[in-house]
């Protein structure tokens, strides 16, 4: 096709200046890459159009007009920007889009994270009841929880609190609580208009006894209440306790609140906070086998079943080194067998095998088999007693040769 | 060179431009293509798919003298390359192509 002569002109003449100031779409588009004679052409005709209605129709109908028009027609005209400017024109409004969502997402988070006046307090969903139990023997803070209305946790430091009744109780302003004894109060917490009553229940904790090991064997997966008891300063066992329990290798045991259960062989340690006091549990997870000796190196956590008739005797060779011998009845309570070390074996000497700390029942000892071998474990049932004697003789080797 | 893949609204386009000849420029187009289509499109549509046309070589355009009805601003014209000629009627021969033969169907049946 022929061009027409002032077509051939304009293509040749110099670009003309700009008559009249571009508009804020018009900077924005030619910002992002668009060609400013295309930006032109499209916003003449939005004003050539305009004013055809403006004639026709009067000037609120052709600015609703230009409104909607330009609406619908900028994603279209951003598109073609973007496809003229290239990856220049993606990255300018990745950060123009970012300038404008920035400030907006800053003023949505805030108006969402906006603390109002504090609407209720008490003392935390962790307590029992609206109260605390106090385990400490020491000075100990009483945390209050404050919330807005919107459910916002507030700062609790300025709440006030006043002792209310029952025992008295040793309390600052500042909710600072000294339990020395057994006492059972009632104290008001305060944060400006709002208030509330609390129960302190003083339990301080002066000792927590607990067993040495926890053994299991492997395959025993019940779950066993934790074997340690809480006294108070009079000595006799606390039932309200807070407090933490931690296990470092939960691969080896579990923990099911104050219950733990075996999930492989190996050994941990679970320990107890309450109050200033800790307590240790080592937790020992044997693997079953058939004899003793020999042993792998990887072997350190070992235990045979034990099932003795009447009159029957049994010697297990036992390996070098140093280990823990410990028998676990089948069932609590149920009488050991008799158990003797025989060669060059050396044990803690004291009651039997009986080792303080044992848990309730189970008995345990310190051995040390020198030189080349050749010690064993003798076990025997004598005739009087129970038709059977049943449970587990475990090796807790400690040191490897 | 085979002929530029057409849409439907680069086709009507074209033909616009073909048709309004030294007065296609983005205003008259869009105003051609409300009137044959019955389809109000957008400014920003009109533009964008008449740009798509001449970056395919297919339109080329001049910007014309300021005018005062623009508010000092320049009218866009487009015309028909050869390349866009060819398009035309290669869009043409698809067209009847695909027609025909279909003429059997419209006609209306007899009970």
């Amino acid at each position: 096709m022929n061009e027409t002569p002032q077509a051939r002109a304009s293509r040749v003449a110099p670009r003309r200046a700009r008559g009249p100031a571009p508009t804020a779409p018009e900077r924005l588009l030619v910002a992002l890459g668009a060609d400013p004679d295309f930006i032109d052409g499209v916003f003449g005709d939005f004003a050539e159009e305009y004013a055809e209605r403006l004639t026709k129709h009067g000037p609120r109908s052709a600015a609703a007009w230009r409104t909607w028009e330009l609406a619908r027609s900028m994603p279209h005209l951003l598109l073609c920007a973007l496809r003229h400017g290239g990856p220049r024109a993606y990255l300018r409004i990745g950060g123009l889009l970012t300038t404008i969502m920035l400030p907006v997402a800053v003023v949505v988070v805030a108006i969402l994270a906006r603390d109002g006046a504090p609407a209720t307090i008490d003392a935390g969903l962790h307590e029992a009841g609206n109260g605390f139990v106090v385990n400490n023997l020491g000075p100990v803070q009483l945390e209050m929880r404050v919330r807005d209305k919107a459910g916002h946790a507030l700062q609790s430091d300025s709440v006030r609190f006043a002792w209310a009744a029952g025992s008295p109780l040793t309390m600052s302003p500042s909710g600072v609580v000294t339990c020395t004894e057994r006492a059972d109060a009632t104290v008001r917490a305060s944060l400006g208009t709002i208030s509330t009553n609390v129960d302190v229940r003083c339990r301080p904790v002066h000792e927590i006894r607990a067993t040495t090991w926890i053994d299991f064997i492997e395959g025993d997966t019940t779950a066993r209440h934790l074997p340690f008891e809480a006294l108070g300063i009079d000595g006799r066992p606390v039932m309200e306790l807070r407090g933490a329990v931690r296990i470092f290798n939960s691969d080896i045991a579990a923990l099911e609140g104050t219950s733990i259960r075996a999930k492989a062989v190996g050994r941990t340690v679970v320990v107890v906070e309450i109050g200033e006091k800790e307590a240790n549990m080592m937790v020992v997870v044997h693997q079953r086998v058939q004899t003793f000796d020999p042993l792998r190196d990887d072997q350190r956590y070992v235990a045979r079943d034990v099932r003795l008739a009447r009159g029957d005797t049994v010697h297990w060779a036992v390996p070098n080194g140093t280990f823990w011998l410990k028998y676990m009845p089948r069932r609590a309570g149920e009488a050991p067998p008799t158990i003797t070390v025989v060669g060059p074996i050396g044990c803690t000497p004291g009651d039997g095998i009986r080792v303080r700390r044992m848990p309730l029942g189970e008995f345990g000892t310190y051995c040390l088999v020198h030189g080349t071998g050749g010690a064993s474990v003798m076990l025997a049932h004598g005739l009087g007693g129970a038709a059977w004697v049943e449970g587990t003789l475990a090796i807790e080797r400690v040191e490897l040769r | 060179m085979p002929a530029a893949t057409l849409g439907k609204l680069e086709l009507a386009a074209l033909l616009a431009v073909a048709r309004l000849d030294d007065e296609a420029y983005g205003l008259a187009v869009r105003a051609h293509l409300a009137g044959v289509t019955g389809r109000d499109y957008s400014v920003g549509a009109v533009y964008t798919t008449l740009q798509r046309l001449e970056d395919k070589g297919l339109l080329r355009s001049h910007a014309s003298e300021p005018l005062p009805v623009r508010g000092g601003r320049s009218r866009r014209h487009f015309s028909v390359t050869a390349a866009g000629a060819r398009a035309l009627r290669e869009a043409e021969r698809t067209a009847a192509a695909l027609w025909a033969g279909v003429g059997s169907f419209t006609k209306p049946r007899l009970a």
